[in-house]
């Protein structure tokens, strides 16, 4: 066992650490006086610090409850900011398996309430970076754990344990997969109300970790603000999102989220989902070069309303039955294909809960941004896989090329203070 | 790509809701939508009457409520007169009454055109569009699918000319490859390849030779299994066969595949592929940017690279591709936009100077060349394709309303 194992080992649980009332201290306000004197000279002395100050620094997003049925991070409106991160285990035994989730576990969950980290005394690193301040705030933070099924394979013993549809994800006629950004054993979805919060989960979990699993690939997203309102725009400038079917609703979420009893999925299994992740790059500089009147064509909607186009509302239901022709909507526009709207096609819908993803520029010159495809559904089979079919060959796949990702398995919820990620799949 | 459906709608406007079941609600107007817009204005059609007393109001964006007072269904369109250009369409229920935006430029000239289901077409009166100045926007005359044929008939004997000279230089690489020669494989491999590329169809599931031309010069992504695919073949397959593999026996039996492949693309073939149609013409038409699109996104990003380092050689037979698409189109490009293609040959020229500015051969991987070398090759690119791309759209081909 490697030193870096070790350490993660005796330092699991975080079981010292003191959680403080959220807002029960205030952080200095920003006031500080322009420069130490009036009589220096102007280029030495140091501009105003008044920068803008979080009073409470939970404010920015309410803690999201870690506890439950279910993950959080599903279900919760989606904040801001996220880091998706795929991991590759290298634990040694099914043993150090179970030390890794009650550590992710107890990470996550002092992270998700907030609080005072530990304090290790003058001679050790402090037990938390400090990069979101003395205290650490919720910040809305969410951080939901999906296993992938390389998980399942002959190290851990859990073959007979994989939920029945769990795969590596396929490539699919248009994509363009990288091997070093697609797969993984365990994806984390860190979502907070700011960036800084997001990443700051990420550092803690993978310090706390890194002897045991590392980081296959990651990506940052956000969602942007409504422009001017209503669902949020993705990079080619269209509103994404507008159809997700009502799982708040516990008869669709029973039916198309969750995965539940009677419907051949281990008996751990249940209160998960399945969840595919996939990096969906877009050539924008193209897109930037077609003609609105294309770009609609192609994705069924007004680009500024979200309306679809036969109507005048984002909300308005597209009525494909009355235009069998395409007259209005193209049969191959993306929305008829993606949700053709008959009672056969509705149990293949799946929650959707994207982020955009921004990182950089192409050998090309071309920037590098696109979507960050992620959804839930209780059946991969019956909903996304059956959803990327009728796809295949849509127009829009000249401008977007997925080239990473992945299929993954979110966990159960963790039910108490006791529970942790995974138990009823690890425990006997 | 999106021209099929465009050019399709109007004709299948005709039947629509021929199959549907009751009226639909009509949409509420809300006053969030209304208060987007200048005004409403009311536009009715009935049966044989299509917006009657249309007059054009001043320019802006409209919301004009459409009223069906027939019990047929159909779809109303508004278009530009000179063009036939249709700037906005929507569905028409029996009774009902729909909303739709459009945006009016001054000077310019609008008129409907109304389909309802079972009677014939009918089009409202001329309006114009008053401008400040009094100025006339002169309308751009529609391109016939008559005036169309001529290039296009044109460039199926260009594509057929260069098929021939691809059938000699694949039997050289079927030589080469059997009689254990790597370099002179390698070369005639290269060879055959640019000629391909200044068909301009090379990107497989959007050029005119769909599945055929993916599998001619297809990559493998998206492949199960990826380069070990037995749906792997074709000129990349051959690249992977020659330079990264040095397998001259699996290249010789990948040449004859390709061969035959590329023998069926016979002149009979390539007039199927290529068709007289309007939708035919319109995907034709976006060839014109579509070749350098592709090129920016699989070679000038080294995506469909197996070994050869070809990426720059390719990327300059893709600009002879689209100097022939100029060339053919000129007349009509010219008429519309009168210095589009000489800024496009300006710039094509400097992408040809950026290319061989990268070293001797053009055969420098895209990877290797240096940070300003690649943005040379990459501003130039842009510049071209800024250029190109509103080409298909300027030219419509008969398509009124």
């Amino acid at each position: 066992m490697s030193i870096n194992r070790r350490r993660f080992l005796t330092q699991a649980g975080l079981s010292a650490i003191t959680a403080t009332t959220a807002g029960s201290r205030l952080l200095d306000g920003g006031n500080a006086p322009a420069a130490a004197g009036n009589d220096r000279d102007p280029l030495g002395t140091d501009g105003p610090l008044d920068l803008e100050t979080l009073a409470d620094p939970a404010a920015r997003l309410a803690p999201v409850p870690f506890h439950g049925p279910w993950q959080a991070g599903i279900l919760t409106r989606p904040q801001p900011a996220a880091c998706f991160a795929s991991f590759d285990v290298f634990a040694g035994n099914r043993a150090e398996l179970v030390d890794l989730l009650r550590s992710l576990t107890g990470v996550a969950r002092f992270l998700t309430g907030g609080g005072t980290p530990e304090n290790l005394g003058p001679t050790a690193p402090p037990s938390d970076s400090g990069t979101l301040g003395p205290i650490v705030p919720a910040d809305g933070l969410t951080v939901t754990v999906s296993v992938g099924s390389t998980l399942f394979d002959g190290r851990y013993g859990l073959a007979s344990r994989k939920p029945r549809h769990l795969k590596t994800m396929p490539s699919f006629p248009n994509d363009n997969l990288d091997p070093a950004q697609t797969g993984g054993d365990l994806l984390l979805q860190i979502c907070a109300g700011s960036a800084d919060t997001a990443i700051h989960a990420l550092r803690e979990i993978a310090r706390q970790t890194s002897g045991v699993m590392q980081i296959r690939w990651r990506l940052d997203g956000f969602v942007a603000p409504a422009r001017p309102s209503g669902v949020p725009r993705n990079h080619l400038a269209f509103k994404d999102g507008i159809a997700n079917p009502n799982v708040n609703d516990p008869v669709v979420g029973n039916h198309l989220l969750w995965v539940t009893n009677g419907i051949g999925e281990p008996d751990w299994a249940v209160g998960g989902s399945y969840h595919v992740c996939r990096i969906i790059k877009m050539f924008i500089e193209f897109w930037d070069r077609v003609s609105l009147t294309e770009q609609q064509q192609m994705i069924g909607r007004y680009r500024d309303s979200g309306a679809p186009l036969d109507g005048q509302l984002e909300s308005d239901i597209p009525d494909f039955r009355a235009d069998p022709h395409g007259a209005v909507i193209p049969l191959n526009a993306h929305i008829r294909l993606a949700n053709p709207r008959t009672s056969e096609t509705d149990p293949s819908r799946i929650f959707r809960r994207g982020y955009n993803y921004d990182r950089g520029v192409d050998l090309n010159g071309n920037l590098d941004m696109g979507l960050i495809f992620n959804a839930f559904q209780q059946n991969l089979k019956r909903q996304f896989e059956a959803t990327q079919r009728r796809l295949i060959g849509e127009p829009m796949v000249d401008y977007v090329s997925p080239v990473g990702g992945g299929y993954f398995f979110a966990l159960p919820g963790v039910q108490t203070t006791q529970d942790w990620y995974a138990r009823g799949l690890l425990e006997d | 790509m999106l021209a099929l459906t465009a050019l399709s709608a109007v004709a299948s406007a005709v039947a629509t809701g021929s199959t549907a079941g009751g009226p639909r609600r009509p949409s509420p107007a809300t006053d969030a939508t209304a208060s987007n817009h200048a005004s409403v204005e009311p536009i009715a059609v009935g049966q044989g009457t299509c917006a009657p007393g249309w007059r054009a109001p001043s320019a802006g964006r409209y919301l004009f409520a459409i009223a069906n007072h027939s019990s047929r269904w159909g779809a109303i369109s508004l278009f530009q007169w000179g063009s036939g250009v249709v700037v906005e369409r929507v569905a028409l229920r029996p009774g009902g009454v729909t909303r739709l935006a459009a945006q009016l430029e001054a000077g310019g000239a609008y008129g409907w055109g109304c389909l309802l289901l079972g009677l014939p077409r009918s089009v409202s009166a001329e309006a114009q569009v008053p401008s400040p100045q009094g100025q006339f926007v002169p309308a751009v005359a529609p391109v016939s699918a008559a005036q169309i044929a001529g290039p296009l008939l044109r460039y199926r004997r260009y594509v057929d000319g260069l098929l021939a000279l691809q059938q000699h230089e694949l039997t050289t690489l079927h030589e080469q490859a059997t009689a254990g020669d790597l370099a002179g494989a390698e070369s005639a491999w290269l060879a055959a390849h640019l000629t391909w590329l200044k068909i301009g169809q090379d990107d497989g599931a959007y050029g005119a030779f769909g599945e055929l031309g993916r599998r001619i010069d297809g990559t493998a992504a998206g492949l199960v299994g990826g380069t070990r695919s037995r749906d792997f073949t074709g000129f990349h397959k051959l690249e992977f066969d020659l330079w990264t593999r040095h397998d001259l026996r699996a290249a010789a039996g990948d040449t004859t595949r390709l061969l035959a492949m590329t023998r069926s693309l016979s002149p009979q073939a390539v007039a199927a592929d290529l068709p007289l149609t309007l939708t035919s013409m319109a995907n034709w038409l976006l060839r014109c940017h579509e070749i350098l699109e592709d090129a920016l996104r699989d070679s000038l990003s080294a995506n469909d690279d197996y070994g050869s380092n070809s990426d720059l050689a390719s990327l300059a037979a893709d600009v002879a591709a689209t100097r022939e698409m100029l060339r053919l189109l000129a007349p009509f490009i010219t008429a519309r936009v009168p210095h589009l293609v000489a800024t496009a040959e300006r710039e094509l020229s400097a992408l040809i100077d950026a290319i061989n500015g990268t070293g001797p051969d053009r055969g420098a991987g895209i990877a290797s060349l240096s940070v300003s070398q690649r943005e040379r090759v990459d501003a130039a690119s842009d510049a071209a394709l800024a250029t190109l791309a509103p080409v298909s759209d300027e030219i419509q081909v008969a398509n009124t309303s």
